[in-house]
């Protein structure tokens, strides 16, 4: 299974679970030319960017490690443009929150 | 999670005690230390990682915060790794840290303790905060040893630690091995010729911790008597030795195969020393020449030809037996209380005494060079004695030779006037004659009337200042000591004040 897969069936289970908790998905996988969001969520007036890490083992550390300050970067003005975006159709923000959802889906071989 | 380990940070030789605070908490992983740590301790934050996963220890993948309280003291060194990793480690396998135990120590990254600087002063401080207890590297073991009170147990290391504090396997007590107090064998004042009234005159300086100052031409045996002073001084007390051990542990010159100093340091810094590295400075202060004799001596050959700018910066540090230096609004002070023995030509070319050769200097060189020795500094120095060329019947007589005066006489000498001054100044905050104040001469020095005559005539005739004249009291204070009189009497301050009559100056001015 290659990585994109795997992203793919991590950010579609990190929904799901996000729905369950009173999440109401606003979009996935959005895109701007600053950056993209993998899950951009709310509930009530809580609006959070989501950054969704998918790892088989923990063999390279947590998944979140990986959520660097470049990354970060990327995520808030990813989050400032999607904002404007928002605004400009009459959208007023609550509270703004960035989230990072792990995701460690390891299979254990002859566990027992 | 929170958890407080106890260890402590140096400042030049004064120690604080530090609480190391570390705070797990759930989050995306980092890794910070707070509380003004120098880059020496940021650094751990990488150290940290491999050498507690080398160590078979599982790194705490969350928000990690280290707090070094008191936050508002800077602090360095690399000695925080240990603390940091046992606050870190600890809590995970569900044990309680120590609360009457001190961690100090390097990590490496596979997880070995490295030998620290200055462990001896922080381990001194932290007895004194009542910590009696402390873990350190193995390296450290046998200098923080000479500390009988505290019990040093030394680790290899993380994993041994990590089994101490859990109760699996307790760490064992290091009791060092003995202390032998040895002198080269090959320095000896018997082989110095002739020169009797010079080595009873150092006998006087090493007795009463007098300084000295050599003048005399070339080759007639300064530098050879100076380094022979080490033989005859008294050996140091258990404090002294802690004190000088304490400024070598913080200049990192303890080695493994040298654990702590038992000897009277001797040092002879060259003459081209800038002031800096005689007295200490640095960003980071460090001790210069003058702390690194603490309780010893320190030795200026050819005196005349230091730069007079760090001779003079020598003074105050002199008088007051410490070096302070300010760095950022902080004073870092070291200890530096030092029997000074100078040696000078009476010249630049040195031979303006011996009537067998010809003084080659012009005036102005003469006037320079008497400037340096009649200084302030050289005032300050108790002693001055002047060396003529040995007498050609002591070069011929070998017997002469042989009787001439030995270490081993010197130093019973010596030892005697030493045990009188410490039973005399028992309670008080001298320590020898040396170092007794106006308050301690009035006191310890009284003279009767005959002995005020001859001080005040001194002082007429031979020019000497109002400081001159009570150093002077303390040289004669020092005779009696070795002649085992209670009193001053006439004949010690005569003894006393021809030492300061031996003045290169006025020679020089009358030839």
């Amino acid at each position: 299974m290659d990585n994109i897969k795997l992203g793919r069936i991590g950010e579609e289970t990190a929904a799901e679970i996000l729905r369950s908790k009173g999440f109401q998905i606003l979009q996935k996988n959005y895109k701007c030319s600053m950056g993209e969001v993998d899950i951009i969520a709310a509930k009530g007036s809580l609006i959070s960017f989501i950054e969704v890490k998918t790892r088989q083992s923990r063999a390279y550390g947590r998944p979140c490690e990986s959520v660097g300050k470049d990354k970060q970067k990327h995520i808030k003005n990813a989050a400032v443009c999607y904002l404007k975006e928002m605004e400009k159709k009459g959208y007023v923000p609550g509270r703004v929150s960035f989230d990072v959802m792990e995701i460690t889906a390891e299979h254990i071989t002859a566990a027992f | 999670m929170l958890t407080k380990t106890i260890a402590a940070t140096l400042e030049g030789v004064e120690g604080t005690l530090v609480t190391v605070e570390v705070d797990i908490r759930r989050g995306m992983p980092t890794f910070t230390i707070v509380g003004l740590a120098d880059t020496t301790i940021k650094e751990a934050c990488s150290r940290m990682k491999p050498a507690v996963l080398n160590s078979g220890f599982d790194f705490p993948d969350e928000r990690v915060t280290v707090n070094l309280v008191p936050a508002g003291k800077p602090k360095e060194g690399t000695h925080f790794d240990l603390p940091i990793a046992v606050g870190m480690i600890t809590p995970e396998l569900g044990f309680s840290i120590p609360e009457d135990t001190a961690f100090l120590g390097e990590l490496s990254l596979d997880g070995k303790l490295n030998r620290i600087k200055g462990a001896l002063p922080l381990v001194m401080c932290l007895r004194k905060q009542g910590i009696k207890k402390v873990i350190l590297p193995i390296g450290n073991a046998e200098e923080t040893a000479i500390l009988k009170d505290v019990d040093i147990m030394p680790a290899e290391d993380l994993d041994q630690v990590i089994r101490h504090v859990a109760g699996s396997s307790r760490l064992p007590v290091y009791k060092g091995k003995k202390i032998s107090v040895s002198y080269d064998g090959d320095l000896d004042f018997s082989q110095v010729a002739g020169q009797e009234t010079v080595k009873r005159a150092v006998v006087i300086g090493v007795a009463g911790n007098h300084g000295l100052l050599l003048m005399g031409g070339p080759g007639c045996g300064k530098t050879m008597i100076a380094r022979r002073i080490p033989t005859i001084m008294p050996e140091p007390t258990y404090d002294e030795m802690l004190e000088t051990t304490g400024v070598y542990s913080v200049s990192g010159l303890l080695s493994e195969a040298q654990p702590f100093i038992d000897k009277r340091p001797f040092r002879s810094p060259h003459h081209t020393i800038s002031s800096s590295g005689l007295l200490g400075g640095g960003v980071r202060p460090r001790p210069g020449e003058i702390s690194l004799a603490h309780r010893g001596v320190l030795f200026l050959d050819e005196m005349g030809e230091f730069d007079g700018g760090v001779l003079d910066a020598m003074r105050q540090p002199m008088e007051e037996g410490l070096v302070r230096i300010t760095r950022n609004n902080r004073e870092v002070t070291f200890p530096a209380q030092v029997m000074v023995v100078a040696a000078a030509n009476p010249c630049k070319c040195g031979h303006l005494w011996d009537d067998r050769k010809i003084c080659t200097c012009s005036r102005k060189q003469l006037d320079d060079y008497a400037r340096k020795l009649n200084g302030p500094f050289s005032d300050r120095i108790d002693m001055h004695i002047k060396m003529f060329p040995v007498d050609k019947d002591v070069v011929a007589d070998d017997i002469y030779r042989r009787n001439s005066m030995s270490s081993a006489e010197m130093r019973r000498q010596v030892t005697d006037a030493v045990d009188i001054q410490r039973e005399r100044y028992a309670d008080t905050k001298y320590r020898s004659n040396g170092d007794l104040d106006e308050k301690g001469i009035a006191i310890y020095c009284r003279l009767d009337k005959n002995c005020s005559k001859l001080l005040s005539l001194a002082y007429d005739r031979l020019g000497l200042s109002m400081r001159a004249c009570s150093r002077s009291i303390k040289v004669a204070r020092t005779i009696a000591d070795l002649a085992g009189e209670t009193k001053i009497r006439e004949e010690h301050l005569t003894e006393a004040l021809m030492y300061r009559v031996s003045d290169g100056g006025q020679q020089a001015r009358q030839a």
